[in-house]
């Protein structure tokens, strides 16, 4: 399957101190329909990647093309409108309800004084629906569980209508049910929405199972690209983690990788 | 509305907004027009244009004039400082911006008293300088990578006041002695007997413009709560909001040191208590900060004036009175915020 990349970076190189690259030249592409999973080990340069793709951070070289037009052209509403982020710890510094929380996604969309009408609201309750927070609507974040409070920031990020939704280790503090949950519910995003969906993420198992693409990162460098079959390889995950691992058959096309020690 | 959303209260809609600003101002007029008629003076013997003109107007209505505009401008830059920088202990007079503008406002005294050329917007400037800088210098020192700690930010307040403070106390030195008492009351925050009715259109105009442009920027303030990220990709101008919302609240303060000196705790408690009361939307939020804070100074003023006349004193300070309440409730906040750390 060949998909225009929605979003297209090439040859990214980022620093934050002089002397010490975090980015080495990525190449990196996204398409809408297509869920992609981002991972490598501790300080390898993933969420600094991801602030990249999200303009955040002014580039030392490289480029990066959005719907075919430079990223540095958007205005920050403009961006907003085609990009999404959801957080890797949901926070609200105000008591906002859940049904608040997720209207504030149509901040873009919004006129002067930011009055959200009935548009709106259709749009933040369709949101809402697809990612089963309806429940809870006039509950608090802090009166949430972690997994409930991860969806209403996924509702958030669906109700800007965003062409790429980007994700930030959502799962990584969450049970095994949630994580699944939460996996599921990313995959029918892209898949159904559609949109591009790209996650950071720790966990290769579940990454490979929900994941159309996985880009394995190793100091500041992509290391493999491709779908779960062809990035999980014995030698390359064991070069990358400084682990021993082996693969087991898992019952589905790509295989469960088990750690068996650290080097 | 409520079939598209089955459980959820009603979102603030324009309407709504409208309707509660019209019943604050009245209630704001109210509490003004009975405030303008309250004092020892009877109404109804002294009915004469003389006594309206002097009195009502000169000696009451710009100075009520002066402690709304006040009042409520200095509880919507408190409640733009707490949302912009999402903590809930900020506020003009705690972050130092207070005793800069004051030092501009001492410049700016002592330079009318040398020089006719003293213009009406000359001494708000200076303040406008003062309060801006100590913005900066504040933020620069707190943050770290863009991010600021809640008790860094307290800390450089407090370090940037004790220097601002310092510098007024030194300008204090070479003032006559005669006009030292005067300094003293303005020190903690007077609302003056008369405001000239220049300087209180320009500060007028500066406040009430600024806190506009807060209304406006409420949205964004709400969206800024979720963190820095998300609010970037959701359309914030965050580096934008940041500079726009100093220059505000440092001209809201500028403005209100000028008239009637560093009044203190205003724009932390009455976010606060509105907050409680309201809920947390920064759109409905900067109405009513407005309308509370403006009635809350009159209020204030009003029970200065009384005080002041019935122990026969030149003057009783407003920033007294908003000191011993707002000091316990900055305390109160304090303690239940390392509470909530340590649970």
């Amino acid at each position: 399957m060949s998909l225009k990349p929605i979003l297209d970076a090439a040859e990214i190189c980022f620093r934050y101190q002089p002397g010490t690259p975090v980015l080495r030249g990525i190449d990196f592409q996204a398409s809408i329909g297509q869920f992609t999973c981002i991972l490598g080990p501790n300080g390898c340069g993933k969420t600094t990647l991801l602030k990249c793709l999200m303009n955040q951070l002014r580039l030392e070289k490289g480029r990066i093309d959005l719907d075919g037009r430079s990223i540095d052209g958007y205005s920050p509403s403009e961006l907003a409108k085609y990009m999404a982020y959801v957080p890797h710890l949901p926070q609200s510094a105000f008591a906002f309800s859940v049904t608040e929380v997720v209207l504030m996604g149509r901040y873009a969309h919004t006129g002067l004084l930011g009055m959200t009408d009935d548009r709106d609201l259709k749009i933040a309750a369709e949101a809402m629906k697809m990612t089963q927070t309806r429940a809870f609507s006039d509950r608090t974040l802090d009166e949430l569980s972690g997994g409930e409070a991860q969806r209403v920031m996924i509702a958030r990020a669906l109700a800007q209508q965003p062409r790429v939704m980007l994700l930030d280790e959502p799962t990584s503090h969450l049970d095994i049910r949630n994580q699944l949950i939460i996996h599921e519910m990313m995959t029918r995003v892209a898949h159904d929405w559609p949109m591009g969906v790209i996650c950071v993420s720790h966990d290769i198992n579940l990454a490979a199972r929900f994941a159309d693409r996985m880009v394995l990162m190793h100091e500041g460098r992509v290391v493999a690209a491709g779908t779960p079959l062809e990035v999980i390889d014995k030698d390359v995950l064991e070069k990358t983690y400084q682990v021993q691992v082996e693969l087991i058959d898992s019952g589905r096309a790509e295989p469960m990788v088990q750690v068996i020690r650290h080097r | 509305m409520l079939a598209i959303m089955d459980n959820y209260r009603s979102p603030l809609s324009l309407s709504q907004l409208r309707a509660l600003a019209l019943l604050l101002a009245m209630l704001t007029l109210v509490a003004a027009f009975l405030c303008s008629f309250s004092g020892p003076i009877s109404v109804v013997e002294n009915a004469g244009w003389c006594f309206w003109q002097s009195i009502i107007w000169q000696g009451r209505v710009t100075r009520i004039i002066a402690a709304g505009l006040v009042g409520g401008g200095l509880s919507i830059a408190g409640l733009a400082l707490q949302a912009l920088l999402r903590n809930p202990l900020a506020d003009p007079y705690i972050l130092g911006i207070s005793s800069g503008a004051g030092v501009g406002v001492i410049f700016g005294l002592s330079l009318a008293a040398r020089t006719t050329s003293v213009q009406v917007a000359t001494i708000p400037t200076l303040a406008f300088v003062g309060a801006v800088t100590t913005c900066a210098v504040v933020y620069a020192v707190a943050q770290q990578r863009g991010n600021i700690d809640p008790y860094s930010l307290i800390l450089s307040g407090v370090m940037i006041n004790s220097i601002n403070t310092a510098i007024i106390v030194a300008v204090y030195l070479f003032i006559d002695p005669h006009t030292l008492t005067s300094f003293v009351g303005w020190s903690i925050g007077q609302v003056p007997d008369t405001v000239a009715p220049d300087q209180l259109l320009f500060c007028g105009i500066c406040i009430i413009g600024a806190c506009v442009y807060i209304l406006l920027r409420g949205a964004a303030y709400n969206t800024l709560g979720l963190g820095d990220g998300v609010a970037a990709t959701s359309g914030v101008p965050i580096r934008r909001l940041r500079i726009e919302t100093f220059v505000c609240a440092g001209l809201v303060t500028a403005c209100a040191v000028s008239m009637v000196g560093p009044v203190g705790f205003l724009g932390l408690f009455i976010p606060h208590i509105c907050r409680m009361v309201f809920g947390p939307d920064h759109r409905r939020l900067a109405v009513v900060c407005g309308f509370v804070g403006a009635m809350f100074l009159i209020l204030c003023d009003t029970f200065c004036r009384y005080i002041s006349i019935a122990a026969d004193l030149g003057g009783f300070p407003v920033g007294i009175v908003t000191a011993f309440l707002g000091g316990p409730f900055f305390i109160w906040l304090l303690r239940g915020r390392r509470r909530t750390r340590l649970s």
